[in-house]
C-alpha cells in the first residue's frame, strides 16, 4: 500500500553525504549564533541608552568602574604606545632621511598617532585588558548565580553593571587615548633625535602638518571603540553558559569581537571622518 | 487563602518539557519543601516562584499578584517581599559580608543612616548565629557560614517570603542540622511563608509543614510529612525508601 502514494515516474533522490548534511549544520548555527548575537547585543545596547539617558544609575557604581576598568588599563595602553611610537618613528626617520624628507617626520608620525595608532591600538590594548576583564567579572557572576541574586533582591544588573561600565569606558577610553598620543609622539621624538632627526624640527614638523581635527577624529574614533568594547564585553558576560570552561570562553569571545568590531568601525570611522580636516 | 498558589503551571526550553501542568497552594506562615531527585525540576519550580523564570503556560499568584502575567519593572516590587537563599550562598564575592547584607536596603532606599545599616548587619548576624565576621570577604568564610550570610542578606528586608534552594547540601551534618533550625526558627519567630527545595530528606521531614514531591516535572503527592511517609505512590515509596529504612532502625 505504501508504495503505491510514491509516483512511478519520480527522480531518484539524491543522497546528501553525512559530512556535507554536519556542513550544512554547521554554517545554519554559525548563522544563527552572529544572529542571536547582533539581536542581543542591540537590546542590551538600547536598554543601556535609556538607563545612561535616564540617569537611572549610582554616581559610586560609575566611580568605582572607572577605577577599575580605566585606571588598570593604563599600563598597556602606554607600553604600546611608547613601543609603537618610538619603532615608528624609527622606520619613517629611516625612510625620510634616505630621501631627504626629514621634515615630514613628526607631522607624519603626529597624524598617524591622533588618527590611527592612539584610538586603534588604544582601543585593542583595552579589549585586551578591560574587555576581557569586564567578560569574566559578569560571566563569573552569572556562572555563580549572581547575577540571579541582583535580580531576586529586584537590583537590575543593567542599572547595577552594565550601564556605569559602558559609561566608564566611554570616559576612560578618550583619556587613555590622549594620553596614549602625547607618550606615543615623545616617544617618536626621542627616537627620531636618536636617528639624526633634530627635536625642533621634528615639533616644527608636527605643528605643521598635524592640527586639532586630527586629535577630535581619533578621540571620536575612541568613544565609539569603547562603546562598542564595554558593550560586547557585557553582553558576552551575560550570556555565559556552563561553570570555568564558560567564562574562559565568553573571555576569548568577547576580546575577539571586540578586536574584529574595533577594525571594522575603523574603516567606516575613517571614511567618514577624512573630510573633518 | 493560599499565600503563594501555582496553577497549571507548564515550563518549557527546546524540545524538552521542564515541568508539566504543575498545581500547588502553599499556606501563609508555613514551611513548605519541595523534594524530589535530581533533574525532577525543583530548582526550576524555585525560579519561576521567584521570577527569574518565566513560565511556558500557567498561573503563579503571590500574595495576589500574578506574577507570570508582571514586566520586570513591575515584578520587582513583588521581589521586594521576597528572599532567596542560594544553592552555593551566591553572595558578592568583592563586597564584604556588612556590604552584602545591606546591599539590597542601600538600592532601595535612600540616605539610610550609617546607624541603621549597623543595627541592621547586627541583628541580621545574630539571628543566624554569626559574630564579628561583617568586615570579611565571602571567600574568608567556610561554606555554612556563607550559607548563614545568605540567609542573613536574604532577611534583611524584612520579607514576608523567604525561598530556599537545596540550603543543606554540600554540608556537613552538624552544619546542615544548624541551618534546619535556622529556617524553622526564621519562619516562627519572623512569621514568615518559607518554601524549601531540597533532596536531603531527613532535613525535609524535620522542618517540613508541608512536603511536595516532583517527579519528571509533575507533582506526584502533596501533603503533610506524615501523609508523605504513608504514601501508597511508588514514586514517592522508591524516593522514600532510604528514608523509611533508616527510621525504622533508629526505632
Amino acid at each position: 500500500m505504501a508504495n503505491e502514494s510514491v509516483p512511478q515516474n519520480s527522480p531518484p533522490r539524491k543522497r546528501v553525504s553525512p559530512r556535507r548534511a554536519a556542513s550544512v549544520q554547521s554554517s545554519g548555527e554559525a548563522l544563527l549564533d552572529s544572529i542571536r548575537f547582533f539581536s542581543h547585543t542591540l537590546t542590551l545596547a538600547g536598554q543601556t541608552l535609556s538607563t545612561l539617558l535616564t540617569g537611572r544609575f549610582a554616581l559610586r557604581d560609575l566611580l568605582q568602574q572607572m577605577s577599575s576598568i580605566g585606571v588598570d588599563a593604563a599600563g598597556i595602553v602606554l607600553i604600546m604606545a611608547i613601543t609603537s611610537g618610538s619603532v615608528f618613528a624609527l622606520y619613517t626617520a629611516s625612510l625620510a632621511s634616505s630621501m631627504g624628507f626629514t621634515e615630514i617626520v613628526g607631522g607624519t608620525l603626529a597624524y598617524a598617532f591622533f588618527n590611527e595608532l592612539g584610538p586603534v591600538l588604544g582601543g585593542i590594548a583595552y579589549a585586551a585588558r578591560s574587555g576581557a576583564a569586564i567578560s569574566a567579572e559578569i560571566g563569573t557572576m552569572v556562572v555563580t548565580e549572581q547575577i540571579d541574586a541582583l535580580r531576586a533582591m529586584a537590583v537590575s544588573p543593567i542599572r547595577y553593571l552594565v550601564a556605569p561600565k559602558v559609561l566608564a569606558a566611554v570616559i576612560m577610553l578618550p583619556l587613555l587615548t590622549t594620553l596614549a598620543d602625547v607618550v606615543g609622539l615623545g616617544a617618536g621624538m626621542l627616537s627620531s633625535s636618536m636617528n639624526g632627526i633634530p627635536t625642533a624640527s621634528f615639533m616644527a614638523s608636527v605643528y605643521k602638518y598635524a592640527n586639532a581635527s586630527d586629535l577630535t577624529n581619533g578621540l571620536i574614533k575612541s568613544v565609539v571603540f569603547a562603546f562598542l568594547i564595554a558593550i560586547v564585553a557585557c553582553q558576552q558576560g551575560l550570556s555565559t553558559k556552563g561553570g570555568a570552561t564558560g567564562v574562559g570562553r565568553s573571555t576569548t569571545r568577547s576580546v575577539v569581537l571586540c578586536v574584529m568590531l574595533i577594525t571594522i568601525a575603523d574603516v567606516f570611522l575613517a571614511n567618514l571622518l577624512k573630510h573633518h580636516r | 487563602m493560599s499565600a503563594i498558589s501555582v496553577r497549571n503551571l507548564t515550563y518549557e526550553v527546546p524540545e524538552k518539557r521542564i515541568l508539566n501542568n504543575v498545581s500547588l497552594d502553599l499556606q501563609s506562615g508555613e514551611i513548605t519543601s519541595i523534594m524530589g531527585p535530581s533533574g525532577s525540576g525543583k530548582t526550576t519550580l524555585l525560579k519561576l516562584l521567584t521570577g527569574l523564570l518565566r513560565p511556558t503556560s500557567g498561573q503563579i499568584v503571590v500574595d495576589g499578584t500574578d506574577i507570570a502575567q508582571l514586566s520586570e519593572t513591575e515584578l520587582d516590587k513583588v521581589r521586594l517581599k521576597m528572599g532567596l537563599v542560594f544553592q552555593y550562598a551566591a553572595l558578592f564575592d568583592s563586597l564584604t559580608v556588612y556590604e552584602n547584607i545591606v546591599f539590597s536596603v542601600t538600592r532601595h532606599r535612600k540616605r539610610v543612616p550609617r546607624v541603621e545599616l549597623d543595627s541592621i548587619v547586627r541583628e541580621r548576624l545574630d539571628s543566624v548565629g554569626l559574630g564579628e565576621v561583617e568586615w570579611l570577604l565571602p571567600s574568608q568564610l567556610s561554606g555554612g557560614m556563607q550559607k548563614r550570610v545568605g540567609l542573613a542578606r536574604a532577611l534583611a528586608m524584612n520579607p514576608p517570603f523567604i525561598f530556599y534552594d537545596e540550603p543543606t547540601s554540600g554540608l556537613d551534618p552538624l552544619s546542615a542540622q544548624t541551618i534546619d533550625e535556622l529556617i524553622m526558627e526564621t519562619g516562627r519567630k519572623r512569621n514568615v511563608t518559607s518554601v524549601v527545595v531540597s533532596h536531603h530528606l531527613p532535613s525535609v521531614f524535620r522542618i517540613s509543614n508541608r512536603v511536595a514531591m516532583i517527579h519528571s516535572g509533575e507533582v506526584v503527592a502533596y501533603g503533610t510529612p506524615a501523609d508523605i511517609l504513608a504514601s501508597n505512590n511508588p514514586t514517592v515509596q522508591a524516593f522514600l525508601a532510604p528514608e523509611r529504612e533508616s527510621r525504622q532502625q533508629a526505632f
